[in-house]
């Protein structure tokens, strides 16, 4: 009571800044936030725009990256897309990316956990294994570039970037309703536009009242940075549907290699916890055994009992690979893991959302704010991407034509643009999840004849892999 | 394809603004004074039609889509009237312009002709003065506000009869700051602007069609146009489709405006409009575009600028 | 032709030789099947002329032709395909059927009638124990190296270890699996004939037919392989009064609800008290 008091008293002695106000102010500075700084700052048409960046967490290892660049891989690691790649190349930050620590591959392998079905798509780089926080260095970059291009005093550039800074509270501004953002700074912003690329418990979203539907998927993905016994020679990636949700190793390069891997809630957190011995058993193990093994380990994981597993596995896979020649275990299986980065396990909850609308009056949803989903496909990321994408194009059309570009008359066809199709994907990627969650047998023999019915087909194939990287 | 009749939205207002532009009835104007002193439920009067004028998904939506168009075409005109190669000195410095549809080349190319184009385009709206707008009839400030939030605008005056909407839109101004310079408003009819006031663009949109002497205030806005400016009109042709569309389905099926807002006798030919223009010294018409209203898709526009509604743009040439 | 390992061939047609059609037919059908098969055609490349019926002599004399090395896993298993299989299946099940007495035809017909996926399924259930998989890894054989008579004679006379070197005493060792294709599928289907013995002591039955019926009950309820479900039919060929002694029903259930003893390692039993192991399993023997 008296906390509270004190604090009260404090409050009234406290001169209250003065309100900044500003065109656009994106929260969260991920990836589809500084996408879209960075573009509205490169386009002709909104570059005069004043621009505001407010990120919860610290960015600095985003502006050392280039200068400083890390001597291992981070774990946070996303398949791009052509057509992502292909927005950044306009955005102009792609320049700065660090190539060498970037990945394209050839082809995905998909195979299953319950019967021995298989589906190869090859395009060449139909996906590009970027980390996270090369993306965000490269637009970084680019909006230092564009800053010296402008030859403007930073503080009229127009685009601040401000980190360790968290929303506390957002209001409506008394006279014109614009939002006006209370940050943990004590300062408040009050903006035109504010864009929501904060993330699944996107603050913005709460603020606008637009409903977001979903649910937990009651898995969590865990994340590894991992190598490989030798350097890839054919780039792919590996993806294996198990019961208890898809594995999937792909490529970095050289002898890297970054895991997703789908689990159940409790065995998620066994993952994280095991000694790394036999995490790297395990993974290899989940792209060769079957089911009924998995399932044991998974058990004695969760006991606690250890003793003889590694040797089992080894055991087990041994006896499931000796059938088959070098030739075939290279075109049926990845590389074996041969050892982790240290630290670089973590697991995240998988959720699928989607927000009855990604506009309001003043407010826009970009990325993760907006949808969430599972990362079986590698989609996340690449539909935030295009959500940004497709959002400048609203606010240049709607500069173009004078407008205040927070009317709901300029954002909505951003939305209506995005929503039907990120909306398919979500449940085409919601389907799979659960289309392969299931055991039952008759299910199991009716999608692995699916899964080789459409391997055959490479017209359909071809048409798939289209839509998927976008081309 | 519903019409546009921005003044009519606001019911009570409906016959001052009728003939908001002809001078034959100034018994229907407000008096002057009027707008000196405001009560506060004058106020709360004018804020409520301030919101509901502005409101994007209130009744008024179809003419905020319709204002989405008229800027289309005033900037497609303004952009194609650029001569991206004015100032050239040297071949070698012109900016190429294929004398065919550009997306007939490959796309990366395509995209990088375009690009240049916009470049250099955008080198010459910034060497160019800004430039002077004056909306005529301007209402609650739709038009006005997106033409002053242009960067090559210098500043916009918007014109009407009606105190309420000027009123209205005087308040919506206020809550964007980029407007306070750049836009005001004054109760006024065209005939009464000093002579000395000359625009670079005067947009008189919706607007013929409810006037009786459409001659009289077209010649009167001319008069305003500086060497090289540009008059921008909206009406719709006498046909029957028109007919159908503005006063059968919108006043009478649909009820999107009230019963007598429209007489198919003051609708204007495009031709005619044409033909006035061509008998007017010093003026050419640049460009003339027909549109149409789809529902649920909102308005386009078509090829036909003699069916239904049409915009016109009319250039000084000297 | 289905090669000397499987001299019931021969006793088919003499035991049934008044059925030609159905020998003639599948002489037909295991010909044309074989006629596909390169390395075998040299063999039998005039038996296509000589066949049906007149010639099954000279046919089955072509059968029993030693077999090319390449027809055989290194462990001595034959190599069959799907035609072949299912030709095995219907001689095989008749004769047993027909002369249930002849050990071959069952132990065949056992082996062919054990389908992939049931197979499969028992051996899921090894893979989901510590146990089941080190019996699994490890592949002991239940045999006298193994097993040493000379141990298990030192055994108290109530453990499990003696009662099975005194019901073994005759020498009946488990045959060896040949027809499996899969080499560890096959191992399953051996422990599974190597625990026969044991399901007999734990269920007190006898070998005899009545003996045997309730064990097959108990096994197609534990291991749910299919010979030992169709093995249960014999009981329709009982006496009433023997029939009246045994319940197939409660032997069926009794299995059903034991722990699966494909996955218990037997050898570590030998020295408990055979009630101790009963309870262990939950096994009820017979009255």
């Amino acid at each position: 009571m008296s906390l509270i008091f004190k604090r009260a008293l404090a409050t009234a002695k406290s001169v209250v800044p003065p309100v900044k106000t500003v065109d656009v102010l994106i929260i969260g500075g991920g990836p589809a936030g500084l996408t879209l700084g960075a573009s509205l700052k490169n386009s002709s048409i909104t570059k005069d725009l004043k621009i505001e960046l407010v990120e919860g967490f610290n960015l600095d290892p985003v502006k050392k990256f280039y200068d400083e660049t890390p001597e291992h891989f981070t774990n946070r690691v996303v398949s791009l897309t052509p057509q992502t790649i292909n927005f950044l190349e306009k955005t102009g930050s792609w320049k700065f990316i660090k190539q060498d620590r970037i990945q394209p591959y050839d082809s995905i392998v998909v195979t299953e956990g319950l019967s021995d079905a298989k589906i190869e798509f090859d395009h060449h780089s139909m996906a590009t294994m970027v980390e996270n926080v090369n993306i965000q260095s490269s637009l970084y970059q680019r909006i230092k570039e564009l800053e010296q291009e402008s030859e403007l005093k930073s503080e009229d550039f127009g685009l601040n970037l401000r980190d360790n800074t968290r929303v506390e509270q957002i209001t409506k501004d008394e006279t014109n309703q614009w939002p006006v953002v209370h940050l943990s700074t004590g300062e408040q912003i009050k903006t035109r536009l504010l864009v929501g690329a904060d993330g699944f418990n996107s603050p913005v979203r709460k603020f606008s009242g637009i409903e977001s539907r979903g649910w937990f998927y009651n898995r969590f993905g865990v994340v590894a940075t991992l190598k490989l016994e030798f350097p890839v020679f054919k780039y792919a990636g590996w993806q294996r549907f198990l019961p208890t949700g898809p594995i999937a190793l792909l490529p970095l390069p050289d002898d890297n290699a970054t895991l997703v891997w789908s689990q159940t809630v409790e065995n998620s957190e066994m993952l994280t916890k095991i000694d790394s011995e036999i995490f790297i058993n395990l993974i290899n193990a989940a792209f060769v055994l079957e089911d009924v093994d998995m399932q044991f380990y998974y058990k004695q994981l969760n006991k606690g009992e250890t003793e003889g597993l590694i040797e089992d596995i080894q055991w087990r896979i041994n006896h499931a690979t000796q059938k088959y020649s070098d030739e075939q275990l290279e075109e049926n299986f990845p590389l074996k893991v041969v050892s982790i980065e240290e630290n670089s396990r973590a697991r995240f909850p998988l959720k699928l959302s989607h927000a009855d609308s990604y506009v309001s009056e003043r407010i826009a949803l970009v990325g993760d704010a907006a949808h969430t989903t599972h990362p079986l496909a590698g989609q996340g990321l690449n539909m935030g991407q295009m959500d940004v994408q497709s959002l400048v194009g609203a606010i240049e059309k709607g500069m173009q034509r004078g407008l205040d570009i927070g009317n709901p008359l300029v954002l909505e066809p951003y939305w209506a643009d995005r929503y039907p199709e990120n909306h398919l994907l979500l449940g085409v990627v919601d389907k799979l999840h659960k289309l392969y969650s299931i055991r039952s047998e008759p299910i199991v023999a009716l999608r692995s004849f699916g899964l080789k019915a459409v391997n055959s087909m490479s017209l359909l194939k071809d048409f798939m892999i289209g839509k998927v990287s976008g081309k | 394809m519903l019409p546009i009749k921005r003044q009519l939205r606001s019911l009570p207002l409906k016959n001052y603004v009728i003939r908001a532009l002809s001078t034959s009835r100034p018994s229907l104007h407000f008096p002057i004074d009027k707008k000196t002193s405001t009560s506060q439920d004058e106020m709360d009067h004018f804020n409520q039609l301030a919101s509901t004028w502005w409101d994007v998904d209130g009744p008024q939506r179809i003419l905020h889509k319709m204002n989405l168009l008229r800027m289309d075409f005033i900037q497609e005109t303004l952009r194609n009237s650029i001569d991206l190669n004015q100032d050239v000195e040297s071949p070698d410095e012109e900016i190429y312009i294929p004398g065919y549809n550009i997306d007939l080349l490959p796309k990366p190319i395509a995209e990088q002709i375009i690009a240049e184009q916009e470049l250099k385009r955008e080198e010459l709206v910034k060497s160019q003065p800004k430039l002077k707008a004056l909306d005529i009839g301007c209402g609650g400030g739709i038009l006005s506000e997106s033409l002053a939030r242009l960067k090559q605008i210098e500043s916009v005056k918007g014109v009407d009869l009606s105190t309420d909407v000027l009123e209205a839109a005087k308040l919506h101004q206020r809550l964007d700051p980029s407007l306070h310079d750049k836009l005001q408003y004054r109760l006024s009819a065209v005939e009464d602007i000093s002579k000395d006031e000359q625009f670079d663009i005067i947009t008189m949109f919706e607007m013929l069609e409810h006037v009786n002497y459409p001659n009289e205030v077209l010649k009167s806005a001319l008069g305003h146009i500086k060497p090289g400016g540009w008059l921008f009109i909206s009406t719709i042709n006498r046909d029957f489709i028109s007919w159908f569309t503005t006063i059968f389905m919108g006043e009478h099926v649909l009820k999107i405006v009230p019963v007598g807002t429209h007489h198919l006798d003051k609708y204007i030919n495009e031709t005619e409009l044409q033909d006035w223009f061509k008998e007017q010294k010093d003026f050419k018409v640049a460009n003339s575009k027909g549109c149409i209203y789809l529902p649920f898709n909102g308005w386009s526009f078509t090829d036909s600028p003699n069916v239904g509604n049409f915009f016109m743009a009319i250039q000084r040439t000297k | 032709m289905l090669s000397r390992h499987i001299p019931n061939v021969t006793q088919v047609s003499t035991t049934i030789s008044k059925r030609t059609f159905i020998i003639s037919t599948l002489a037909t059908l295991t010909n044309s099947q074989y006629f596909k098969n390169i390395q075998l055609a040299d063999e039998i490349e005039d038996i296509h002329n000589k066949l049906p019926f007149p010639q099954m002599d000279e046919f089955i004399q072509q059968a029993r032709e030693p077999l090319h090395e390449d027809r055989k896993f290194p462990d001595g298993r034959i190599k069959l395909n799907s035609l072949e299989q299912s030709s095995i299946f219907l001689i095989s099940g008749i004769s047993a059927l027909l002369n249930p007495a002849n050990g071959t035809h069952i132990n065949n017909f056992g082996e062919v009638s054990s389908f992939e996926f049931v197979l499969k399924n028992l051996r899921d259930q090894m893979l989901q124990t510590s146990t089941g998989r080190s019996i699994l890894r490890e592949r002991p054989l239940m045999n006298n190296e193994t097993l040493d008579p000379e141990w298990l004679k030192t055994l108290p006379e109530n453990s499990l270890g003696f009662q099975y070197l005194k019901f073994t005493e005759d020498g009946d060792s488990r045959a060896p699996v040949k027809l499996i294709q899969d080499e560890e599928l096959a191992y399953v289907f051996l422990r599974y004939r190597q625990t026969h013995d044991i399901v007999h002591i734990l269920t007190k039955s006898k070998i005899d037919l009545a003996g045997e019926l309730p064990v097959k009950a108990f096994e197609f309820g534990n291991t749910g392989l299919p010979m030992t479900g169709l093995a249960c039919f014999a009981w329709f060929k009982l006496s009433d009064k023997r029939k009246a002694r045994i319940n197939m029903f409660d032997s069926f259930l009794n299995g059903l609800q034991s722990k699966p003893f494909i996955g218990v390692k037997w050898e570590d039993f030998m020295e408990w008290d055979v009630e101790d192991v009963r309870k262990e399993l939950g096994v009820i023997p017979q009255n």
